[in-house]
């Protein structure tokens, strides 16, 4: 940068001490130098150097000369105005209202020739109009007279279908804005109907026609009613929407683990009560079909002799067709096991549970004194094995749904009584503003006590609402 | 060209692997790396040799051994080595008949004796320890080969009550009533905790009810 100043020789000199080299100057630097050396930006004190030689500090202020006004043009001759009278064709043919402005006189403009020029502004709205046959045919109504209906359409035609204006100064008979509304599109509807079609869509003229007065004497209602709200009102209404909203995301999710969980809960019930009929009969189970184990063809063995000790312990859901022994004795018959053709080592054929439950069933398993693994295990062993594995993760699954609902259903029951705290809870302060003295203040506590349900809903914060 | 099959034939043939371990005497220089002298086996239940039907046996053991991969071609399909670690070795039979996949064993080597809970006890140094699995090779629709084999020799059955090996038909049945208890505690488990659930609908419905009709 031009701004870092170079060490000369005489600054070397000043900062030793020593005398100018040249002899014969004056003890004043050379101007020469000067010339030379840039002029040093003063640094401002709050930046390093560095940072202030980047910026390269405070940009320089433009100089804006001062422009005046534009000399006024007084070369030429002034405009001729005139004043002029003029009516104004927007207004009725009734009233010839002559009123007068400055109009300026150029040599181009016609004098009153075009008009008022604000007259265009003057839009009308062709309305409907019938005459007196076409009344008698489709327009007569009960609640409405020719003669009344026909002042109605009188102002409408005089100000075009502003309604609110036509009620206003609507002076035949204590009629709403919704009645003169629901009159007159309900003619005009029946018009259109009857008429004969122009070229324009009939159907969509019709459908522009119609007004429902139930419907719209409603909405203005709520409309009201909606404007009317007090701050407290409506913030009251923000916070049950949002918890409407959240309860109703919630739903979902708790209606399907729900559904779950019954969905589990009837397959046991289905295993049970067919148990019986199984040790008499032959057929597969509905339980056998739904797993995909391989050992529940055991089931399909031509029953020989029941082993007592099963039907004893009660829980087989497969039943045991042979004696064990018999089973080892006669390990070459026509089986239909489910494995595929080649060899199998049985206990690698024990599907395991699912990644996430597989801690939680070896514990349960371990929790009735068994292993991991059976120990011994023949066919048998391993259908039962893997029905039990099955009954298990059932088992948990169905007790975290349960855990999951009970945890809901206590959270709706603080929220029905948090809810019903607050809407009692005017009541019952007004009862205690009312009266002082210890048995009045006994009611009411008794009161917000059943209402609220005590002091405990109290002391919950209202935050804990919207934690749902 | 394949062997024929023998469809709709399954035979079970059950066998028994695992090892067993014992302490080698400490000699004036203790090795540590030879503590324990332990032999894997793969036999039938009753100690009756598979050579009639596996063809070879590969022990794939730690990579720590040389050799890590010690086929065994002709019965007793066993390997004896000495080491100070328990590890997890694979065990692969190869059958007679080619076409058949080979199959593969798991086994933890175990040297020492555990209690209960799993910590290794410290008394009784001397007996030696011994890990066997009983497990059942299941042939479904055997080559002829296999089938040829396995229907002339006999096949061991479990014996009823357990004599020098721990499995018999009475450990079977011990552990079906096991197995039957626990299914039976589950289902009364699930009957408690279905009943629970009833309860907590109903209640849920009644309390949406109600902040349904609060709402409105």
């Amino acid at each position: 940068l031009a701004l870092i100043a170079a060490m000369t020789s005489n600054d070397v000199r000043d900062i030793l001490e020593l005398h100018s080299k040249h002899l014969n100057s004056t003890d004043n630097l050379t101007p020469s130098k000067k010339a030379n050396k840039p002029e040093k930006e003063k640094k401002p004190d709050g930046i390093p150097r560095e940072l202030f030689q980047l910026i390269g500090g405070p940009p320089p202020i433009a100089f804006v000369k001062p422009a005046f006004k534009a000399k006024p043009n007084l070369r030429k001759k002034a405009v001729h105005w005139e004043w002029q009278s003029f009516t104004n064709q927007g207004r009725g043919e009734d009233d010839q209202l002559t009123l007068h402005h400055w109009v300026k006189c150029t040599p181009t403009s016609e004098s009153e020739d075009s008009g008022y020029w604000f007259a265009e502004y003057n839009k009308k709205i062709d309305i409907l109009k019938y005459d007196d046959e076409e009344y008698e045919k489709y327009l007569t109504d009960k609640d409405w007279t020719k003669e009344e209906t026909d002042y109605l359409f009188k102002l409408c035609d005089n100000y075009d279908l502003r309604f609110t204006v036509i009620h206003d100064r609507y002076e035949y008979k204590e009629r709403s804005m919704e009645d003169l509304k629901d009159r007159y599109y309900s003619v005009c509807k029946k018009l259109l109907q009857v008429r004969p079609p122009e070229g324009s869509d009939k159907g969509a003229l019709i459908a522009m026609n119609t007004y429902d007065k139930a419907k719209e004497e409603k909405r203005k209602k709520h409309m009201c009613a909606l404007y009317l709200r007090s701050p407290e009102e409506i913030k009251e209404e923000e916070a049950l929407l949002e918890e409407y909203e959240r309860i109703e995301q919630n739903e979902k999710k708790f209606a399907k683990e729900r559904e779950n969980l019954l969905k589990l809960l009837s397959f046991q019930e289905l295993a049970q009560p067919k148990r019986k009929k199984s040790l008499l009969s032959g057929p597969t189970t509905p339980t056998m079909e739904v797993g995909n184990s391989n050992f529940h063809t055991s089931t399909e063995i031509p029953k020989k002799n029941r082993r007592t000790s099963a039907s004893s312990v009660g829980s087989a859901v497969i039943e045991v067709a042979q004696s064990p022994a018999e089973v080892h004795n006669a390990p070459i018959t026509a089986r239909k096991e489910k494995f595929p053709q080649g060899v199998v080592v049985r206990s690698s054929k024990i599907p395991l549970p699912k990644q996430t439950m597989i801690l939680k069933v070896q514990k349960t398993l371990q929790e009735f004194g068994l292993g991991p693994r059976p120990s011994i295990p023949t066919e048998t062993v391993c259908a039962r094995w893997v029905d039990l594995q099955k009954a298990i993760q059932t088992l948990l699954d169905v007790k975290k749904a349960v855990e999951k609902a009970d945890h809901e259903l206590k959270a709706k029951k603080v929220l029905l009584q948090k809810i019903k705290q607050n809407g009692l809870g005017s009541a019952s302060k007004s009862a205690n503003s009312g009266d002082a003295g210890e048995k009045q203040s006994d009611v009411t506590a008794s009161v917000s006590g059943d209402g609220g349900g005590g002091d405990e809903s109290s002391v919950v914060p209202v935050s804990f609402l919207f934690k749902l | 060209m394949s062997t024929k099959r023998t469809k709709g034939v399954t035979i079970v043939y059950p066998i028994v692997y695992g090892n067993t371990a014992s302490l080698l005497p400490q000699k004036k220089v203790p090795d540590s790396d030879h503590t324990h002298k332990w032999t894997v086996t793969v036999k039938g239940i009753n100690g009756q040799d598979l050579g009639h039907f596996i063809k070879k046996v590969t022990f794939k053991l730690h990579e720590t051994y040389s050799n890590p991969q010690r086929v065994v071609e002709h019965p007793p399909f066993e390997i004896t080595e000495t080491g100070w670690g328990e590890f997890e070795l694979s065990i692969k039979l190869q059958f007679i008949e080619g076409s058949e996949k080979p199959v593969t064993l798991y086994h933890n080597l175990r040297l020492h004796s555990y209690e209960d809970d799993g910590s290794i006890s410290t008394s009784s140094k001397n007996k030696p320890v011994q890990s066997f699995q009983y497990d059942e090779l299941v042939f479904t629709d055997p080559p002829e080969t296999l089938y040829q084999v396995l229907t002339t020799q006999p096949i061991p059955t479990l014996p009823s009550k357990p004599s020098n090996s721990p499995y018999s038909l009475q450990a079977e049945q011990d552990e079906l009533r096991k197995i039957d208890e626990a299914y039976r505690k589950v289902q009364e488990q699930m009957t408690l905790y279905k009943n629970r659930n009833d309860k907590i609908t109903k209640e849920l419905e009644e309390v949406k009810a109600e902040l349904d009709r609060i709402k409105k």
